[in-house]
C-alpha cells in the first residue's frame, strides 16, 4: 500500500507537470524522453507550489487535496487541448549503430546509482542534520497544521535550528508525500526527492541527446547521476538535489532560448528559476543570475525586441508566481542568517582577507577531489578544446552562468556571519553539487563540436545550431 | 591552435569519423571508467560520513525517537544537557542533533530548552543552550510534565533521568 501511494503521488506530479508543459509549450513536438523528464521536474515543483498556496488559506495537505489537484489538472487539459494544443511526444529513435552497445554499461551504472540512492534513502529515517532540522521538521509541521495557523511557530526563536525563513518547496514536496501515505513517515517521505532524482537522469539524457551520439549520451548521463557527491546527497531528504535539478532545467532552457529556442523554452526557464527561488536561499541568487544572463546575452539574440518582450513577460509571470512566498517571507523574522542584511560594501571589503582561503577550498574541492566524477576538469577541458575549434555559443552561455553562480557563492562566504571554516566544511560540497549540472551541460555542448553525432542527421543539425 | 593538436582535432571534426571510431570509443570508455571507479568507491562509506556529521548520533536515532515519544506521552518536557564538554568535537553536534531529532519526533508535543524568545544559535562549537530556569507560570502555560536531563558520563555514554512536574 505505501508503495502504491508513493507511485500515485509520483504519477500526480508527472501529470501536473505534463499539463504545465502543454501550457508553456503547446503544439510543440518534443522528444519523448524530454517530455518524460521535464514533466516530472515541472510537477515536482508545481505540486509543492499549489500545496503552499492552499496552506496559506488554511488547507492542510491530504489525499482529498491531492485528488482535487489531479482533477483540476485534468480539467485544465481540455481547454489547453482545444485552444492551445498539447505537447506531442516525438519518437526520435534512429537505427542502431555499432557503438550502441556502449549504452549498456552506462545504463547499468545509471540503474545502479538510482538503486544506491534509493537503498540509502529507504534504509534509514531522516538522519542528515539539515534534512531533519530544516526540511523534515517543517514538512511534519505543515502536514499537521496549515501555515495560516502557525504564527507562533514561525516566531519561536528556540526553533531557530529549523531556519524558519527558509524557502518551503521541499517541506511541501514531503508534506504531499505524507498526505499520499496518510501518515508521517520520514523514511518514505524522501520519495518525492527520489522522484526528482530519477527524472533528473531522464532529463540529462534528453538534454544531451540532440547533441551527441546515443552511446556518448549514455556515458554523460552516467557521469552526471553517479558522481559520489550526488549519491551522497540525493537520498538524504535535503533540498540540495532538488535545487540542482531545477537549476539544471533553468540553465538548459535559458541557454536554448538565448541561442535561438522557442517561447516555450523561455517559459520553462522562467518556471524553473521560480522553483529554484522557492527551494533554497541560494535559488534567489540563481534566479537573479538567470535574469542578468538573459538580459546580457539578449543583446546578441535574434529579433531583439521579441526576445526582450518575452523576457519581460516571463519575468513578470515569475514574480507573480512567487509573490505569495515573497509576501509571506517578508512577514517572518530574519533571526540568524540574514545574508541580504550583510550584503554591503563595508562587510565585503572588511572580509576580503577570507578570499585566499576560499579560493583554496574551491580549488581543492573542484579539482582535487574525485567526488564530482572529474566533471569540472572534463567541462573545462572540453571548453578549451572547443575554443581551439568552433566554440559553441551555448557552451559559453552556460560557462557564464557557472562562473556567476560560483561568484555568488564566493560572495556569500565573504559576508557570512557564521564561523567560516565550519561553514565551508559543512556546505561547500553541497554548493558545488548545485553547480554540477551546468558543468555537465558545458561538457556536452563543447564536445558536441568535436564528436560528430553520426546516428542522427537531425540531431547533428540541432547541434550545429 | 597549436600545430601538434591539429591532426587530433581534425580527426575529431572530420564528418567521416564515425562515433564508433577509435577516438570516440576511447573518450567514452575513459568517461565511463571515471564514473564507475568513483561511483563504486563512495557509498560503502556513506553512513560513516553521515555519522560523523552528527557526532555519532545517527546510530541512536531510533533510541532518541522512542525515548522522547515515551517521555512526552502526556505533555511537553524541558530538556537540559549536563556535563557536556562542548570543546570536544563530537559532543556539540551530538547534543544539538538530539535536541533537533527529539523536537522532530515528538511534534506537535514540544521539547523545550529555552523559551520562545531565546535564540538557539546555529553554532558548530561551544554551548548553544542557555541556562533556562522557567517560572511556575511558564511551566503551567506550556503544559510541562517534567524536566529531562541528558548527562554525559565519564565513560562517554549519555544517561537520561526525569524529574516529574510535581517535584520541580
Amino acid at each position: 500500500m505505501p508503495l502504491l501511494c508513493t507511485a500515485a503521488y509520483g504519477g500526480l506530479m508527472f501529470f501536473v507537470g505534463y499539463v504545465l508543459l502543454c501550457l508553456f509549450a503547446g503544439r510543440e513536438r518534443r522528444p519523448l524522453c524530454e517530455v518524460c523528464g521535464v514533466s516530472g521536474l515541472l510537477g515536482g515543483a508545481a505540486v509543492p507550489f499549489i500545496l503552499f498556496w492552499l496552506s496559506l488559506v488554511g488547507v492542510v495537505p491530504s489525499r482529498a487535496v491531492l485528488v482535487f489537484i489531479f482533477l483540476a489538472a485534468l480539467a485544465a487539459l481540455y481547454p489547453l487541448h482545444r485552444f492551445r494544443g498539447i505537447v506531442k511526444p516525438a519518437w526520435t529513435a534512429t537505427r542502431p549503430t555499432k557503438s550502441d552497445w556502449l549504452l549498456l554499461p552506462s545504463l547499468a551504472l545509471i540503474v545502479w546509482s538510482i538503486y544506491t540512492v534509493a537503498a540509502l534513502a529507504y534504509k534509514y529515517p531522516l538522519i542528515e542534520w539539515d534534512a531533519v532540522s530544516t526540511w523534515g521538521f517543517k514538512a511534519k509541521v505543515f502536514s499537521l497544521t496549515p501555515i495560516s495557523g502557525l504564527h507562533d511557530f514561525f516566531h519561536d526563536y528556540s526553533l531557530n535550528f529549523s531556519h524558519l525563513d527558509y524557502p518551503l518547496l521541499v517541506p511541501f514536496l514531503t508534506a504531499g508525500e505524507y498526505a499520499a501515505l496518510g501518515e508521517v513517515n520520514d523514511t518514505l517521505g524522501k520519495s518525492g526527492i527520489l522522484f526528482l532524482y530519477g527524472c533528473y537522469a531522464i532529463f540529462i539524457y534528453a538534454s544531451v541527446r540532440p547533441l551527441l551520439p546515443r552511446c556518448a549520451v549514455g556515458a554523460v548521463t552516467a557521469l552526471a547521476v553517479s558522481a559520489p557527491m550526488v549519491l551522497r546527497w540525493a537520498g538524504q531528504g535535503t533540498a540540495d538535489m532538488p535545487l540542482a535539478v531545477f537549476y539544471a532545467g533553468s540553465a538548459l532552457y535559458l541557454t536554448r532560448w538565448i541561442v535561438g529556442g522557442t517561447t516555450g523554452d523561455a517559459w520553462l526557464a522562467a518556471f524553473f528559476s521560480a522553483a529554484c527561488f522557492f527551494t533554497k536561499n541560494e535559488g534567489l541568487a540563481l534566479a537573479v543570475i538567470n535574469l542578468i544572463t538573459a538580459a546580457a546575452f539578449g543583446w546578441a539574440a535574434r529579433p531583439r525586441p521579441r526576445f526582450f518582450r518575452e523576457l519581460g513577460i516571463t519575468s513578470l509571470a515569475t514574480l507573480f508566481l512567487l509573490l505569495p512566498w515573497i509576501i509571506f517571507r517578508h512577514s517572518l523574522p530574519h533571526i540568524d542568517e540574514n545574508y541580504p542584511g550583510h550584503l554591503n560594501l563595508a562587510t565585503i571589503t572588511g572580509n576580503l582577507n577570507r578570499l585566499p582561503y576560499l579560493l583554496d577550498r574551491f580549488n581543492e574541492w573542484m579539482f582535487h577531489d574525485p567526488d564530482s566524477n572529474y566533471i569540472w576538469q572534463l567541462a573545462l577541458g572540453a571548453l578549451l578544446l572547443g575554443l581551439c575549434t568552433r566554440a559553441s555559443a551555448a557552451a559559453w552561455v552556460l560557462f557564464f552562468l557557472l562562473l556567476a553562480q560560483l561568484a555568488a557563492y564566493l560572495l556569500a562566504y565573504l559576508i557570512t556571519p557564521m564561523p567560516l571554516g565550519d561553514l565551508v566544511f559543512v556546505t561547500m560540497k553541497r554548493l558545488l553539487l548545485h553547480a554540477l549540472p551546468a558543468a555537465v551541460l558545458i561538457f556536452a555542448y563543447s564536445i558536441s563540436k568535436i564528436l560528430p553525432n553520426c546516428d542522427n542527421a537531425a540531431s547533428t543539425a540541432a547541434a550545429k545550431s | 591552435m597549436p600545430a601538434f593538436l591539429r591532426p587530433i582535432i581534425d580527426r575529431f571534426r572530420s564528418p567521416a569519423a564515425p562515433a564508433s571510431g577509435p577516438p570516440a570509443f576511447a573518450l567514452l570508455m575513459t568517461l565511463l571508467l571515471f564514473a564507475v571507479v568513483n561511483a563504486f568507491r563512495h557509498p560503502p562509506h556513506l553512513l560513516d560520513v553521515l555519522d560523523q556529521s552528527t557526532g555519532g548520533a545517527t546510530k541512536n536515532v531510533k533510541f532518541v525517537d522512542d525515548l522522547f515519544l515515551k517521555l512526552t506521552a502526556n505533555g511537553n518536557i524541558l530538556l537540559r544537557f549536563k556535563n557536556f564538554d562542548y570543546s570536544h568535537d563530537d559532543l556539540q553536534p551530538r547534543a544539538t542533533f538530539e535536541y533537533i531529532r527529539a523536537s522532530y519526533a515528538v511534534y506537535p508535543k514540544r521539547v523545550y530548552v529555552a523559551d520562545d524568545a531565546t535564540l538557539i544559535p546555529q553554532a558548530y562549537t561551544g554551548d548553544p543552550f542557555p541556562g533556562f530556569d522557567p517560572a511556575p507560570d511558564w511551566i503551567d502555560q506550556h503544559h510541562i510534565i517534567g524536566l529531562v536531563t541528558a548527562e554525559q558520563a565519564t565513560n562517554g555514554t549519555t544517561r537520561y533521568y526525569e524529574i516529574p512536574r510535581e517535584k520541580l
